[in-house]
């Protein structure tokens, strides 16, 4: 089932209207179906992206599976991204995914049976100077230590979810131009 | 952040493209930014310290204290300088191919007049149009270079590193020597390129050493096996230990993506081969890189089928057995094979292919080289489709309805004699006229050429046809390869890289790398009215043989109004061969008319021709059922299935006294003929076939007949000779002399 | 100690900088109206006067790069900046863009007006989602302000902002590679010239599109106000590296943080002053200057300047990086940590080239193997013919860039590792 409305597409072609060429807005147009897909990339979503574009699907899941933001599997509520990058793992970040994986019961790129929590592995988050760093939806948690990561973890059990696009989820005025 | 950025941005507003071309790999940005800033007197101050210089000196060798041993590659035998000079390496067709284009592209580049560029390889000095590759200049000299992404009819992308050299070049005042990617970067001006340098060699042996780390072990049961640019490469430069010992990368093995091609992802190099040739040459889009880094490989969307027309391309690109045919798979090794060049049978645009066989069975259908028609590629149905020459089902005796009203085997002398004596007493009672004739678009020029003169000359009559539907003969106005010049393409009425696949290609190439416009529409309407009105006599229009009349009529006039080309495309592989021979009610041998071949041809065949115009197909079946056609003889054609009205094709066979059925297999129209001679396939016989442009091309046998199968021009004379008039051929070459001498003088030059 | 100047962040800790008007209240778009009454030309002199070099990485100076842009205005150019900041250790941008998306901003004018580009792109990594939100929010107020938009200012010069959102890879901050994730494709580098023309020629849709930094357009901003010559004044180093640094500095020190650093102030200073030294009972062991591609460095020499020259002077292999200065004390253990990077470079690899592709995965296997306690002595000399092959072979940066830590590693730190070839164990995690 098409998920696309034309709202949806409106946007999308808002967005290609930004750049010379159409296939340019690929990125962002993904990004807009991992919103409507719930947070990850199904086939058909890869589909009504290279449908609305015109270009090749082979290529568009070639582009999709390229990067790491975009999920080939569905993610839980709220998608734990922990650093483990030089900086965060000298001040600890190893620590602080075990202690993650024994607390949540799953490992590195696993959910949670309840659909909760997916917990990540990820690579420099750009915040090395208040390492460690976690990452959760759009949100960044620095200098984050077990106890602090304990209580983050309770509060998102009722927080709303992020996962649908990381980015979008805060924007406060989209630009109207 | 960075390195490497120095390849970008060692350049300055001042410095030009070709010391840029020259930077030396080990400098740095620093290096770099002090002489460019130097140069353009950029710094307010001080000139380099020498604490600086030091500095600098030390960059170009960041490891002043290396470990002790560096290359333990060495130690296991790693090739090196002192090897045999590669030129003498053996190179497998693919690669040969390589070398004729670049040597082509060179020739024409030249005769156009571009400027020349002198540079040498090895020592070896010379000239090559700029703009040239490195790498193409280093095959101009004779000089081997490794290569596994770089091909001649791609972009260069360099990829897969394996074909570094040494570039010598005068820059900042001084002559240095970098390592390059000599797939990517064009020549200038005094270059000294070297092939055989240490660092080449260490380089090459590190490549290949690299790629063969996570590539399996599977070289014996590999198709690709002794005609692999790996192997190759890796034998002619690759260390010949390896020091991997981990785990291999693995992926599911011989997945297949299509009914044709299976895929092994272990295998693959990433070079990009095969996506470069579905975004560039094909434009389907259908196979792409999937992943990222060592994860990285090759796939279609989701593993859906690779349902391109043109897929089997990508099978002879890739530089390993990553990608494989499925019909090919474990069917012979390369050196059991033998090769015959020859012409695709399955549409009319030509195809210049490789008959390989094994054991007296085709194995494979490989594109061969001509620039004039299809570069080096073929479609799908030319690759995978021909292998009907190899079917258990196709006739291997000839056939006789006997009295219990079946077909059942007989011999030869049998079943010509009964033809003969038919045809002579079909001829004495009903006249000649009460026989007609249907030619063939996949028979030869010599097939059918001898054909129409057995119903002319020795039946005496003008019954003859070769159409499956009524149309005329437009001969195209342009040949192939000239479509992708046109500024505006506009394509009607067809699926094109389907039915006119190689034409396709051209068409893309000039839709996808040269601008142009391409329009497609369903008839020939007001869109296609104004595209070629827009488009003046930059514009081609491409037409399907089977549009109506009236639309090629009002495209014509069309056309010459606006001065745009006309392409009518004719769909067989002899559909022009058919035409040109004569099978035509109304046309002599070259598409001469009576009028203007008679007086020619009376003296030539030595007998007077029938005067008034012949029956055409529609004609023939309707006198059948009306009873003035007594007799068919089809030869390599099946009405029954192929003809507009096939109803009515199969009233008329069935209401026929008599047929007869040249044929390979037992179509519907053998099956209700009363005689059926078993034919030789395209495979299995000489000839000639004409292309939709009307280039003439040789087809040569590949593999012994099946069975008791004969060339059908072989048939033909044999009927001959009973009807009494023996005909002294040998070959199908004798035939087709006289095809050639058949059309008055200058009808000939034309019709070549 | 060398007094630290504070170009970028003069007005980082005013409370509301991030909203337009206490910005301009603080003298923001100022430089950006100045510039409007220059000639282009006349903007990249004040750039060349200055001195100013890329603050990406690669230090190439600004005005060259600019400079290199046709003058013909017949066709499209575009600026592009880079903040896709994805080399471990670095946090700069990301610090800018939260706290002074304003200066980007009014950089990007600037740059615009300088390269006679119309149309500007910020390429943001996927996960900076606050950095972009902050970002896009100024841009929003700069259109409504009327900086950008239809005749802006009354020039009769239309301008665009975009911000464009990477999806995760590391290699996207390489600029060819980011020109192809800002086409739509996948993040793998361009050939460069001398295979093909320079970006500032022909990048991006085939038109001249150069790539800044985030920080290194924002410098901009103060050149224009100040003027180049002044600019020029400021650092303690080189006449080569000029003016300030934004250093993110993390580790084992006591006072982490994202600093604006003087260029050519010693690394001492640097470490044990601004940074606070490092943590109590703890003594250095080794850092990286710039971000990891940069390499392991010893505790001495530590008195050179921190600058461009000064680093590689010191014996770094690469230059002074991206301004990620990583510190690390005796607890450390190398085999692991450059492990780690082995594995995370192996993991944003595009996979286009051979070296890197291959020789990454390779890489990471013997790691994995030796940490696993299977190493063998000839392991070392092994894992150095491997860099050794990548080097000077990759096709772009990432490549390069990978091996560095590696072989640093091994050259200062060879006694770990044999610990763990001969024990299985490592010398410093008891
Ligand atoms: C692997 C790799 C990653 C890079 N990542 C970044 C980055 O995240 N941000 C950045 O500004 N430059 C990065 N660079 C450097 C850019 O290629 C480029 O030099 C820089 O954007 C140019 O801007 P500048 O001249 O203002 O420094 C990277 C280079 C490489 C090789
Ligand atoms: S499948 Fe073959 S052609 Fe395609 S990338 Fe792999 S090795 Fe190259
Ligand atoms: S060095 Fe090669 S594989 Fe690595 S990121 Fe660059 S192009 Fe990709
Ligand atoms: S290393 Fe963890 S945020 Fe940079
Ligand atoms: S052939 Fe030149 S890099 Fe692959």
């Amino acid at each position: 089932m098409p998920r696309f409305t034309s709202e949806t597409k409106a946007r999308i072609d808002e967005i290609a209207g930004r750049y010379p060429d159409r296939r340019s807005a690929l990125l962002p147009a993904l990004w807009v179906a991992q919103e409507v897909y719930d947070g990850w990339l199904p086939e058909e979503a890869m589909q009504e992206v290279a449908d609305h574009l015109g270009m090749s699907r082979a290529e568009v899941e070639g582009v999709a599976s390229y990067y790491t933001m975009y999920n080939k599997e569905p993610v839980g509520r709220h998608h734990i991204e922990i650093c483990q990058n030089i900086s965060c793992m000298i001040l600890g970040s190893d620590d602080l995914i075990h202690h993650c994986e024994h607390r949540l019961g799953v490992g590195s790129g696993e959910t949670t049976d309840d659909g909760m929590f997916t917990l990540s592995r990820v690579e420099c988050l750009g915040a090395c100077s208040n390492a460690p760093a976690v990452q959760i939806g759009a949100t960044y948690h620095e200098n984050v230590t077990k106890e602090r990561l304990d209580t983050i973890i309770e509060q998102l059990k009722s927080a709303p979810s992020e996962v649908a696009h990381p980015a979008q989820a805060k924007m406060p005025e989209q630009g109207q131009f | 952040m960075s390195e490497n950025d120095k390849n970008t941005e060692i350049h300055t507003a001042q410095t030009n493209t070709e010391e840029q071309a020259n930077a030396p790999k080990e400098s740095t940005d620093q290096q770099a930014a002090q002489q460019t800033i130097a140069e353009a007197g950029a710094m307010p101050a001080s000139a380099t310290t020498a604490q600086e210089a030091e500095a600098a000196g030390r960059v170009a060798d960041p490891q002043p204290t290396a470990p002790p041993v560096s290359s333990t590659q060495a130690d296991g035998g790693a090739r090196t300088v002192e090897d045999t000079p590669r030129s003498e390496r053996d190179r497998t067709p693919a690669e040969k191919a390589d070398a004729v284009k670049v040597q082509s592209d060179a020739e024409a580049a030249k005769a156009a007049g571009v400027e020349m560029t002198k540079v040498t390889v090895d020592g070896v000095e010379v000239e090559v149009p700029k703009g040239t590759l490195v790498i193409e200049a280093c095959f101009r000299a004779g000089a081997d270079v490794p290569y596994f992404c770089y091909h001649p009819r791609l972009t260069s992308i360099g990829a897969c590193r394996m074909c570094l050299v040494s570039v010598e070049l005068e820059m900042f005042g001084a002559r240095r020597e970098s390592i390059f990617t000599c797939c990517t970067v064009p020549v200038a001006e005094g270059m000294a390129i070297k092939t055989r340098t240490p660092e080449v060699k260490k380089a090459q042996n590190g490549m290949l050493e690299f790629l063969l780390a996570n590539h399996p072990l599977d070289c014996p049961i590999c198709d690709r096996g002794g005609e692999c640019p790996l192997q190759n490469m890796t034998v002619a430069y690759g260390p010949p230990t390896s020091r991997f010992i981990e785990e291999k990368r693995h992926f599911p093995k011989a997945y297949p993506i299509s009914d044709y091609v299976v895929l092994d992802r272990e295998r693959c190099i990433q070079c990009m081969r095969c996506t470069r040739f579905c975004e560039e040459i094909s434009g389907d889009g259908q196979l792409a890189l999937l992943n990222r880094g060592s994860s990285t490989e090759i796939g279609t969307f989701f593993g859906h089928d690779f349902t391109s027309n043109f897929s089997g391309n990508t099978i002879e690109i890739c530089p390993v057995g990553a990608l494989l045919s499925r019909t090919y798979r474990f069917a012979a090794r390369p050196w059991e094979i033998s090769s015959s060049d020859s012409i695709c049978s399955k549409c009319g645009n030509g195809c210049n292919v490789a008959l390989q066989t094994r054991l007296g069975e085709l194995v494979r259908v490989n594109g061969r080289t001509n620039e004039d028609v299809n570069e080096e590629w073929t479609c799908d149905r030319g690759k995978f489709g021909n292998y009907y020459v190899n079917d258990e089902s196709r006739l291997k005796h000839p056939l006789m309805r006997r009295a219990d009203g079946a077909l059942h085997p007989a011999s030869w002398d049998e079943a010509l004699a009964a033809v003969a004596e038919r045809i002579t007493r079909t001829k004495a009672e009903f006249g000649a006229d009460a026989i007609a004739g249907i030619g063939s678009t996949r028979c030869t020029v010599e097939d059918n050429y001898l054909f129409g003169k057995m119903l002319r000359a020795l039946v005496g009559t003008n019954n003859l046809d070769h159409r499956m539907l009524p149309h005329g003969f437009e001969p195209m106005q342009t040949t192939i390869a000239e479509i992708e010049h046109f500024k505006t393409i506009v394509s009607v009425g067809m699926k094109l890289d389907w039915d006119q696949p190689i034409v396709y290609l051209r068409v893309f190439k000039a839709y996808s790398k040269k601008g142009a416009n391409w329009i497609k529409a369903d008839v020939v309407d007001n869109t296609v009215t104004e595209a070629l009105r827009a488009g003046g006599a930059d514009a081609v229009l491409l037409l399907p043989h089977h549009l109506p009349q009236d639309q090629i009529d009002r495209a014509k006039k069309l056309c010459a109004s606006t001065g745009a080309k006309l392409n009518v495309l004719l769909p067989d592989c002899n559909s022009w061969g058919a035409a040109r021979a004569g099978i035509l009610p109304d046309r002599l041998p070259g598409l001469t008319a009576f009028r203007e071949g008679r007086a020619h041809l009376d003296s030539f065949w030595k007998t007077p021709l029938p005067t008034a115009s012949g029956l055409d197909s529609d004609g023939i079946f309707d006198a059948v059922s009306a009873g003035r056609v007594q007799m068919l003889y089809i030869m390599g054609s099946d009405p029954a299935t192929r003809f507009h009205d096939t109803e009515k094709a199969r009233r008329a066979l069935e209401a026929a006294p008599f047929v007869v059925v040249q044929e390979l297999f037992l179509t519907e129209t053998a099956k209700r003929a009363d005689i059926v001679l078993p034919a030789a396939s395209f495979a299995e016989k000489d000839g000639t076939f004409f292309n939709i442009e009307g280039r003439e091309q040789k087809i040569k046998q590949a593999m012994p007949v099946k069975g008791d199968a004969r060339p059908d021009w072989r048939i033909v004379a044999d009927l001959m000779g009973r009807l009494g008039t023996p005909v002294p051929y040998f070959s199908a070459r004798d035939i087709y002399r006289e095809y050639n001498r058949s059309i008055p003088k200058a009808e000939a030059v034309a019709a070549r | 100690m060398h007094e630290q100047h504070q170009i970028l962040y003069k007005h980082r800790f005013v409370e509301g900088i991030k909203g337009i008007d206490v910005y301009r209240n603080h003298g923001g778009y100022e430089a950006f109206r100045k510039a409007l009454t220059m000639t282009p030309e006349a903007i990249i002199d004040e750039v060349k006067l200055s001195g100013l070099r890329g603050r990406g990485g690669a230090g190439f100076p600004t005005h060259i790069k600019w400079a290199s842009v046709p003058k013909n205005t017949d066709q499209e150019h575009y600026l592009i900046i880079n903040a896709d900041e994805g080399e471990p250790g670095t946090a700069k941008d990301r610090d800018l863009m939260n706290n002074l998306p304003h200066l980007l901003v009014e950089g990007c004018l600037i740059g615009m007006l300088a390269i006679r580009a119309r149309k500007c792109y910020i390429y943001i990594r996927g996960e900076y989602a606050e950095p972009w939100q902050n970002v896009q929010r100024a841009i929003n107020e700069a259109y409504r302000a009327g900086f950008i938009g239809k005749n802006v200012l009354g020039s009769g010069m239309d301008f665009d902002v975009y911000t464009h959102l990477g999806a995760g890879s590391y290699e996207c901050g390489e600029e060819s590679a980011l020109i192809s994730s800002l086409m739509g494709e996948r993040g793998m580098p361009r050939l460069k010239a001398p295979s093909a023309p320079l970006y500032t020629v022909s990048g991006a849709w085939q038109k001249p599109t150069p790539v800044n930094n985030v920080e290194t357009i924002a410098t901009v901003v103060p050149i224009i106000n100040m003027g180049g010559a002044e600019y020029a004044k400021i650092g303690y180093g080189s006449p080569r590296s000029r003016g300030t640094k934004l250093t993110s500095i993390s580790g084992h020190v006591k006072k982490p943080g994202v600093y604006e650093i003087t260029l050519g102030t010693p690394m001492r200073e640097v470490i044990y002053d601004i940074a606070g030294g490092i943590r109590d009972g703890h003594t250095l062991k080794t850092y990286i200057p710039g971000g990891s591609s940069t390499g392991f460095m010893m505790p001495e020499p530590l008195d050179y300047p921190m600058d461009y020259e000064g680093v590689v002077t010191a014996g770094a292999m690469l230059g002074l990086g991206s301004g990620g200065l990583i510190v690390m004390d005796e607890t450390t253990p190398i085999v692991p940590v450059t492990k780690r990077l082995v594995d995370f470079y192996h993991h944003e690899s595009c996979g286009k080239c051979t070296p890197c592709r291959e020789g990454l995965n390779w890489l990471a296997k013997i790691y994995d193997r030796i940490l696993a306690g299977g190493g063998r002595p000839q392991d070392l000399d092994l894992i150095w013919d491997i860099c050794d092959n990548v080097r000077g072979k990759s096709f772009c940066g990432l490549g390069e860039g990978a091996i560095v830590p590696v072989m640093t590693s091994i050259k200062y730190f060879r006694d770990e590792y044999m610990s763990y070839i001969k024990s299985g164990r490592d010398l410093v995690m008891v």
